[in-house]
């Protein structure tokens, strides 16, 4: 009964987007009977979308308090992260409620001068890795091989001003810009165009199934 | 010979410290390179040019701190062109950090153009939801925002009075890590709206297909696009002082690579 009950409510979520979407906002003298409902149906998945990220937050609060339980390794990392969580979330409350001086400057602290730089730090190590991934794995082994690495090389070169001035007094139409742009145009957008219609294709088919309940992993035991 | 062979075996921490030397040095020595302003950027700053001021501009910045470096730029230059042409515009975010981002930028360029929040520009804060929250604004823009970021109630912020869906908006802009497709889906498809993406460069060749076709009117690439747009604007950001670190380690990049190629094609001919 359970899952009867799931599947259809999934087959009518699913039902009311398609019609709402392919039928005309007239028809006749009659509009479009669903198109009213969108805004409020929207207000209700906004609302649901929120649970969703409460619900990981809290998933992720009973993951980590399972590793302090029953001392897992990497335990001590589960305690700070709890006394980050809190810490942010009583800043931020205050800042919003109670905005005084002192609420203002816990909210900088932990999210200006604590947050930003260490989101931005352990992004730019990706700078370091990429370059030795580069230098490692761009190796010529084929004719193929080959087009990848001069491409790549012309894109990299081109995509930033010192193309320019490394091919400045040449022609125009052979400067590292210009043949970077045009790989960019088009071999990779005809390329990628038909990435996209299969992506487009693999999705429409497996929207089908999640609709109709046709996956595995949906199946309610 | 056998050295040449060992050009492919340089120690990993040898490259890490010239990659941070190619990043470090311009911080030292002033470098200046000529800008090169590509079509999707130049696409981009014509369509601001040419908006009228009478609708507003949804300004969605759903980028964090790991992305700052290409993507805070790109959103001052934006904000500074469209405050210098009195364009308003209502930020708003897919994430629950970008709004926060864009909130500091907009006030530190507002006071450069002296534009007051509420008459100029407005932030709705994070709206989430997807593409039922996309579909539900361009239906009704109060409804769905509701108040701003904030809690001021829409219908008290001068800007917004008189705009009800998305036939009072000129341009969306979405600058993002990789902006999302469903802006281009629920909005250009059916109703038009120009849209311009924001993108990290790494995403940016997904995006080229959609500037072919015309779904979308301008693109700005990383920090690339960021300086770009500031040349366009005449003023040295952000953008000019991170490509030049961001052009020496793309040609350090390079060097290694051939460098690279060198030694093994060298060590298979010793084989």
């Amino acid at each position: 009964m359970r899952g009867f009950v799931i599947k259809m409510l999934t087959f009518l979520a699913g039902l009311f987007y398609f019609l709402e979407f392919i039928l005309p906002a007239k028809i006749g003298r009659y509009n479009n009977p669903l198109t009213p409902y969108i805004q409020p149906v929207g207000e209700f998945l906004i609302v649901f979308w929120g649970f969703a990220i409460g619900v990981g937050a809290l998933s992720l609060m009973v993951s980590h308090y399972r590793k302090i339980k029953f001392k897992r390794p990497g335990w001590a990392y589960s305690i700070v992260f709890f006394i980050a969580m809190l810490a942010m979330m009583i800043a931020v409350y205050l800042n919003s409620t109670r905005p005084t001086p002192k609420a203002r400057f816990m909210y900088e602290l932990l999210f200006t001068h604590m947050y930003m730089p260490l989101g931005a730090t352990i992004f730019s190590l990706l700078a370091l890795f990429m370059a030795s991934a580069a230098y490692r794995g761009m190796k010529v082994r084929t004719l193929e091989g080959a087009v990848m690495v001069l491409s790549a090389i012309i894109v990299m070169l081109g995509q930033v001003p010192i193309g320019l001035w490394l091919t400045h007094k040449l022609p125009t139409r052979v400067q590292l810009p210009r043949i970077s742009a045009w790989i960019l145009n088009v071999a990779n957008t005809a390329a990628y165009r038909a990435v996209i219609f299969g992506i487009a294709i693999g999705a429409i088919a497996m929207a089908i199934r999640v609709w109709l309940s046709l996956e595995k992993e949906m199946e309610v035991k | 010979m056998k050295l040449l062979a060992k050009l492919q075996e340089i120690p990993y921490r040898v490259v890490y410290l010239l990659v941070l030397t190619a990043i470090v040095l311009p911080f030292v020595i002033e470098l200046r390179l000529p800008i090169f302003v590509s079509n999707e950027t130049l696409m981009a700053y014509n369509t601001i040019e040419q908006l009228p001021d009478t609708q507003i501009v949804i300004f969605v910045s759903s980028w964090d701190a790991g992305i700052k470096g290409e993507l805070w730029p790109q959103t001052e230059a934006l904000m500074r062109h469209m405050m210098q042409r009195g364009i308003k515009f209502a930020i708003m975010s897919q994430i629950a950090q970008g709004a926060s981002f864009a909130e500091e930028i907009a006030e530190r360029v507002a006071k450069l153009y002296n534009r007051k929040y509420g008459v100029d520009w407005c932030n709705w804060g994070f709206l989430t939801g997807d593409a039922a929250m996309i579909q539900a604004l361009t239906k009704n823009i109060p409804k769905t925002v509701q108040k701003d970021f904030r809690g001021t109630p829409l219908e008290d912020i001068p800007m917004m009075q008189g705009i009800k869906d998305i036939s009072n908006v000129s341009l969306i802009i979405d600058i993002d890590y990789g902006p999302r497709p469903e802006w281009i889906s629920f909005v250009h498809g059916p109703y038009g709206t120009p849209i311009i993406f924001g993108c990290a460069s790494i995403v940016s060749s997904t995006l080229f297909p959609y500037i072919d076709s015309g779904q979308l009117v301008g693109l700005l690439v990383g920090v690339r696009g960021a300086t770009e747009y500031e040349s366009l604007l005449r003023y040295r950001g952000m953008g000019h002082n991170l490509i030049i670190p961001q052009s020496l380690a793309h040609l350090l990049i390079v060097i290694l690579v051939v460098l690279g190629n060198i030694g093994y094609l060298v060590a298979r001919k010793l084989r």
